[in-house]
């Protein structure tokens, strides 16, 4: 089953903790940029962001980097335009839900070191 | 009191008064086709009187009339007493003549009323309909007013209708659907700016409510689809503070803030001045250099708190975080951590999601600050209010739910369940939560564990050293455990880290309370604007030493207690006074015993005239017969003027349980105190 089929059929019951910025890690995009986001919760397999503009679509590809950790692997699930206010700065906000492409990934326990998840 | 929900599945018992036996057959074979079988059917209120009495009926369907000329208005104001209308429910099929009626039976407790009806099937889809209404959070006062509006807004008597949703806000500040009733009828009684004024003032706490929140907006504001608004605007967030002492990302941040909508940005340079000014000036969000000068970042954070913004977002910007600041963070509820150098493009997201999450939450985190914030100022239905929605997270965290059950259990002093709840998420959890130990050692304490609670409060404070609340809590566990050294080390630490603390003034004038330094005690207590706090906890543990047999203890603790209490709190003068006087007269000094029950008298009306009063005299009396005055230990309830009154901070606050429970659905809340009742007599 590829990846992404994977995680769609993944629960969404699972366990998501508060995520207030708390953690030495950077996000990548598949050219390597590091991206402006606002990091909101996480699971065990998953990542909550908030970012700017409509770059992205379900499937694209990003690299978490956790300070002293290898990168982890994650797919676009889903992009949903936060809408939080109509006037600039914030038109063009997005949420977008993660998911991580190697199933054995553990994000909380990856976190939970840094003590910067509500756990 | 009243179980609604049995009304709701039909499992009460009705009683049925109609103006003839017609009206009475249709009411019956309505109640028979909801299914309901506890049904009996009355000629007249008298007659109901006596079932009421004996609690053969809880609710009570009929006209306004009974058989023999009787209304139901005479029969509410002369016949149920206050403590019979908390135990019956009343509806009353009215004809139109009679809608004028309608405020006054309201105000003498009636539940509902409904146009008259003559076919049973129309009269039970009545039934239908009232038990469509009772959901099973209904509360009985709104229950009523849902009735009583219908009648208000058919006659568009607006006046009446604002008046009655002040009263029932006083008592229920945050029931939002009164909000909404109480705009709605001051603008169409022309008050549109007041109108305007609340409405804008409304948090969006129940997505429920978010239509007819919109609707009203877009009537009384204009606000169209097209209309755009800054973001601090639409949440009625109006300034803010800035702790920063680089001058670029200051002017970075202001602008931001800025184009967030901020009318009023307050900036210092260093956390002290900072915290001087929110201990006069009121803010919706702060941004704080976490390094900051003066006073740091860690200790500004819990000013912040500890002055009751306990749900105004903090954003914090730092360079480096250690795990102590981590764990404190969390505490703290700290909205986002930003890492200098400052993005901001990730500000701008980030305290727009903060602000959004304060007023809008539907995140976990959030919606546990909001319920930690409404307990803070002991508000239990909104506190349960934030659970429910919580609970409606399909993937929140079990060990999260139970530490926030555990903390309203708290607030509803039931530390036995919230202790076990709390051991249970404990073991769940694998031991090392932080929250979850420091509300089991607070429940611990109350449960007199104080060695536990000792235990508990090491570990906790060795993994968040910065935190004050929780190293002031050890020191005092320390002074309950006797150990007068340990208590003093701890309050060191906590001074070393903010000196000019409140807590920290708190803590420090307990420890020199017991240590007997009452006059340094007394010089702290002149700044502190929480006396109660301070004496409740001064005169729980004298009642603690007492009940264990250690009198003298609580004899000396009492009377340096006593020493440190304004001249112009005399409740709590009295409450003492009692407490000394009776520790006293136990260690059968009566004679000191009396001067003491005697003061506490001269104190006027407090929660212990009674008992003071009646030992008071039992002293007396057996002075006069030349006998030793004997105590009831006991727990019988004729005789308790032998128990100790402890002092809950929050029983002295709380007097609008009492008025909610008096003013059961909406008896005494519609018409204004003076105004006189029609005499239902001679209008019948």
């Amino acid at each position: 089953m590829k990846a992404y089929l994977r995680a769609l059929s993944d629960k969404r019951g699972e366990i998501r903790y508060g995520f207030s910025g708390l953690v030495p890690a950077r996000l990548l995009d598949e050219k390597d940029r590091d991206l402006d986001v606002v990091f909101i919760n996480v699971s065990r397999q998953g990542l909550g962001i908030l970012l700017q503009g409509d770059a992205f679509r379900v499937g694209d590809t990003m690299r978490l980097v956790i300070e002293g950790q290898a990168p982890c692997l994650l797919n676009v699930r889903w992009v949903i335009q936060a809408k939080l206010m109509e006037t600039a700065p914030l038109e063009d906000l997005t949420r977008m839900g993660l998911y991580c492409a190697e199933p054995e990934t553990d994000l909380v326990a990856k976190l939970k070191a840094f003590a910067c998840v509500d756990v | 009191m009243l179980d609604l929900s049995a009304l709701k599945t039909g499992h009460m018992a009705v009683g049925v008064v109609a103006d003839n036996e017609v009206k009475r057959r249709q009411i019956l074979d309505a109640m028979r086709l909801m299914h309901l079988r506890d049904i009996r059917d009355f000629r007249s209120f008298f007659d109901l009187s006596i079932a009421i009495e004996k609690s053969e009926v809880q609710w009570v369907f009929c006209t306004f009339c009974d058989e023999e000329g009787e209304n139901l208005g005479a029969y509410l104001e002369h016949q149920v007493g206050p403590e019979a209308a908390a135990k019956v429910a009343f509806s009353v099929l009215l004809k139109e003549g009679d809608y004028g009626q309608l405020p006054h039976l309201f105000d003498f407790g009636l539940m509902s009323w409904h146009e008259n009806a003559d076919a049973p099937d129309e009269i039970a889809e009545l039934v239908y309909r009232l038990q469509r209404s009772l959901d099973d959070s209904a509360l009985p006062a709104m229950v009523a007013f849902q009735y009583l509006q219908k009648f208000y807004r058919q006659q568009e008597r607006w006046g009446e209708l604002v008046s009655v949703c002040e009263r029932l806000l006083r008592l229920y500040p945050h029931e939002d659907r009164l909000r909404l009733t109480l705009i709605e009828a001051l603008y169409e009684e022309g008050e549109e700016a007041r109108a305007k004024a609340i409405l804008l003032s409304m948090e969006y706490f129940d997505p429920n409510l978010a239509a007819p929140i919109a609707s009203l907006r877009q009537r009384l504001l204009q606000e169209g689809d097209s209309q755009h608004k800054l973001m601090a605007l639409q949440y009625q967030m109006r300034s803010a503070i800035l702790v920063d002492p680089d001058p670029e990302s200051t002017s970075l941040v202001e602008a931001k803030l800025r184009e967030l909508g901020f009318r009023e940005i307050t900036h210092f340079k260093r956390g002290d001045q900072a915290a001087q000014y929110i201990s006069h000036n009121s803010f919706d969000l702060a941004v704080i250099e976490w390094q900051c000068e003066g006073l740091a970042g860690p200790f500004l954070i819990q000013r912040i708190r500890e002055l009751g913004y306990i749900e105004v977002p903090i954003l914090v910007m730092t360079e480096v975080l250690d795990r102590a600041d981590t764990q404190l963070v969390k505490d703290m509820g700290v909205a986002q951590v930003l890492k200098r150098p400052i993005r901001m493009q990730q500000f701008t997201m980030a305290a727009a999601w903060a602000m959004t999450q304060a007023r809008e939450p539907t995140e976990a985190s959030s919606l546990e600050r909001k319920l930690l914030g409404a307990l803070g100022v002991g508000d239990l239905e909104k506190a349960k209010l934030a659970l429910r929605q919580f609970q409606g997270i399909e993937s929140r965290d079990p060990i999260r739910e139970k530490f926030l059950k555990a903390s309203i259990l708290y607030h509803e002093k039931r530390y036995f369940e919230a202790k076990i709840l709390l051991i249970e998420a404990t073991h769940s959890s694998g031991g090392d939560n932080v929250n979850l130990a420091a509300l089991l050692a607070k429940c611990l304490i109350k449960l007199g564990d104080y060695q536990a609670a000792l235990m508990l409060l090491q570990k906790v404070t060795a993994l968040s050293p910065k935190n004050i609340e929780r190293l002031c809590t050890l020191s005092e566990v320390s002074v309950q455990t006797k150990n007068q050294e340990a208590a003093e080390e701890t309050l060191e630490v906590a001074e070393s880290l903010d000196p000019n603390s409140p807590r920290v003034q708190q803590t420090q004038v307990k420890v020199a309370v017991t240590s007997g330094q009452t006059q340094k005690a007394m010089e702290i207590l002149k700044h502190l604007s929480n006396v109660e706090e301070v004496v409740a906890y001064m005169n729980n543990l004298a009642v603690s030493f007492s009940k264990t047999g250690d009198l003298a203890e609580g004899v000396r603790l009492y009377k340096n207690c006593l020493k440190i209490i304004p001249d112009d709190r005399t409740t709590l003068q009295a409450v003492v006074a009692y407490n000394l006087g009776l520790a006293m007269v136990k260690n059968e000094d009566t004679q000191l015993g009396s001067i003491y029950l005697k003061q506490s008298l001269d104190k006027g009306p407090s929660p212990v005239y009674q008992r003071a009063e009646s030992l008071y005299r039992r002293i007396l009396d057996a002075r006069r017969l030349g006998v030793s005055v004997r105590l009831y230990l006991g727990s019988s309830q004729d005789r308790n003027d032998s128990v100790e009154q402890s002092i809950d901070d929050v029983s002295f606050l709380n007097e609008l349980e009492a008025e909610r429970s008096n003013a059961y659905f909406l008896r005494g809340l519609v018409l204004p105190k003076m105004a006189t009742h029609p005499d239902f007599r001679l209008s019948s």
